[in-house]
């Protein structure tokens, strides 16, 4: 045993209590807190029910808002999208976040592989049943070299957000240009998402059963639906959103430290916040794991005299 | 209580919260007033335990 | 203690259960006299909130995920699952502050101490993954938000938070588990230790430390 050879440390060591005892009933106290908290729940359920936003769907998406949903299709297929360009664990199209030159993501590597232009456009709009539109531009697309589709691809892109582009019927209209069959398998794919197909089939894909919405939930959040919707109850990143919850109920107030280091300078604006910030809350974790080991930190509670109104009968009785 | 008024508070009525968040906003910082009534509670709580004299226990023994 | 001819490793076992935890350590009736503020009763209601927590969890596990969205009662159950949690967030963290400044980590409490310090990350953890698993639009926002920190991590290759199915079974069986097995590690804990006694503030030892 080191502990009789180690130097008293008032903030690390205690000597064993000699006092007094007071009666006490720890099966009561579990008790009445039970009670407390059982009525509290029903209460604050009963004056505050508890928020329900539905899930939003891609018929949504496509329905309200089809130039955005064209737009996105076309980055898919341009390799600009948020999917197509994001890198590990989906594809290698980047590194993803680094912090003094490594890529933890990188390292760990694609696992969830993902083909934005394939799975999220090319694949469910060749599935149409007796289409032969749809067929057709498929197999135009496909037999083309990879520059001529990057162009046709490219060119719709350029077309579709700009202030020309505009919607009749639900139908997206852009000013004649070279597309290739690009305009056409977009359409399809609007009109298939507008009638809901796409989201089972999007879904299916793979299989009969399934519980996985990587791919719906990646494709949908690289479109500015899903952001705008939530934009609007403060849930974005930048806007302390990690701690805030649809319509007015409290959110995870818990995470306000973690979501405040999005906000601060620098990190606000750096390409690498995912991580820096992770790391950031790792190293905070640890020092309050640890604080008991750390000179300085540990003697706080004992400079800031708290523990003299806590234990303010004690000292005064003794 | 009616089986209409049940269904309603199950669902949730007395005090909607359906409806956008206002929100203290101060420089960078920017926090909904729900969240901060919350934390506003854990330190008022915090205080309360800690200034509330704690019953039954002037002398040990005495309770 | 074992003795050279206890070679009952059962026997062994129950000796040193009932050493380090007699009962009326592990259900005490007494409390040294300085255990006399309101702040003693927040680890109590931690444990409390989370007993209501974990039922409402079981009821909503019986009519499955989807259940709470068409179903008033099911929604009733939603809530006081909702607010049995910020309750357990509200409890841990007034628990916390009052052990920071008592130093109960102090007298061999180190563990007691990073227990907590693990019980509340696990927690935010349970929380996190069952704000996923609502079915609901917090549910899509918050996974295609959190996959970005997660992805940096490298963690993202085993933890898909796109994945519902994944999210509901680490949100109803492993970190439930988890959170469970170490709060009641950390409560044995607090039980073999004892509650850490007030700063001894004769000047002899004030002297010592310095």
């Amino acid at each position: 045993m080191t502990k009789s050879s180690r130097r008293f440390n008032i903030d690390r060591d205690v000597a064993p209590w000699t006092g007094a005892s007071r009666p006490y009933d720890i099966a009561k106290e579990v008790a009445i807190c039970f009670l407390v908290i059982g009525l509290l729940t029903v209460g604050l359920s009963v004056l505050f029910s508890s928020p329900d936003d539905p899930a939003v769907t891609l018929k949504q998406w496509a329905v309200s808002t089809p130039i955005d949903f064209a737009t996105t299709a076309a980055t898919e297929l341009d390799g600009t999208g948020g999917t197509a360009g994001y890198g590990p664990p989906y594809n290698t199209a980047a590194d993803g976040p680094k912090v003094l030159g490594i890529s933890p993501a990188k390292i760990a590597g694609v696992h969830i592989p993902v083909d934005a232009a394939k799975d999220f456009v090319l694949s469910p709009v060749a599935a149409l049943p007796e289409n032969p539109v749809a067929s057709q531009a498929i197999a135009t697309y496909e037999a083309a070299s990879v520059a001529q589709r990057q162009s046709w691809a490219a060119n719709y892109d350029a077309a579709v957000t700009a202030s020309t582009a505009s919607t009749s019927g639900g139908k997206v209209i852009v000013v004649p240009g070279d597309y290739g069959p690009v305009s056409t398998i977009v359409d399809q794919l609007v009109a298939m998402a507008q009638s809901g197909a796409l989201d089972t089939t999007m879904l299916t894909q793979q299989r009969f059963f399934s519980t996985d919405f990587t791919k719906p939930l990646l494709f949908i959040s690289d479109g500015s639906f899903l952001a705008n919707k939530a934009a609007i109850d403060h849930l974005q990143g930048d806007q302390w959103g990690m701690m805030n919850e649809t319509g007015s109920w409290p959110g995870q107030a818990w995470l306000w430290l973690y979501t405040m280091w999005y906000q601060v300078p620098g990190l606000s604006t750096s390409d690498n916040a995912d991580l820096q910030v992770f790391l950031i809350i790792i190293g905070l974790t640890l020092l309050l794991a640890f604080l008991p080991f750390i000179p300085g930190l540990r003697s706080i509670p004992r400079w800031t005299r708290v523990y003299k109104v806590i234990w303010k009968d004690h000292y005064r009785n003794t | 209580m009616s089986a209409g008024v049940l269904e309603a508070v199950r669902w949730g009525a007395v005090v909607p919260l359906d409806h956008p968040n206002h929100f203290l906003t101060w420089g960078w910082l920017s926090i909904s007033y729900s969240n901060l009534i919350v934390i506003g509670l854990m330190v008022v709580t915090f205080l309360g335990a800690i200034l509330i004299p704690f019953p039954g226990h002037k002398k040990s023994g005495a309770k | 203690m074992t003795t050279a001819t206890d070679k009952n490793w059962t026997r062994s076992l129950r000796k040193a259960g009932e050493a380090a935890f007699p009962p009326e350590r592990l259900l005490p009736d007494s409390q040294p006299s300085y255990v006399a503020s309101w702040i003693y009763v927040f680890g109590a209601l931690t444990m409390a909130a989370l007993g209501v927590v974990t039922a409402t969890g079981l009821v909503l596990a019986v009519m499955g995920p989807t259940w709470w969205h068409h179903s008033s009662t099911g929604h009733f159950i939603n809530s006081m699952h909702l607010w049995s949690v910020e309750l357990f967030f509200f409890a841990m963290v007034v628990h916390l502050w009052g052990k920071f400044f008592m130093a109960a980590w102090r007298g061999n409490r180190t563990l007691t101490w990073i227990t907590g310090v693990v019980s509340f990350v696990v927690s935010i953890g349970t929380a996190f993954t069952g704000y996923l698993s609502q079915t609901n639009f917090d549910s899509q926002w918050i996974a295609t938000q959190a996959k970005d920190g997660i992805n940096s991590t490298g963690g993202g290759a085993v933890f898909n938070v796109l994945n519902f199915g994944q999210m509901l079974m680490w949100h109803i069986t492993l970190l439930p588990i988890g959170v469970g097995a170490i709060v009641v590690f950390h409560v044995l804990l607090v039980r073999r230790r004892g509650v850490v006694p007030p700063f001894d503030l004769s000047p002899v030892k004030e002297e010592v430390a310095q």
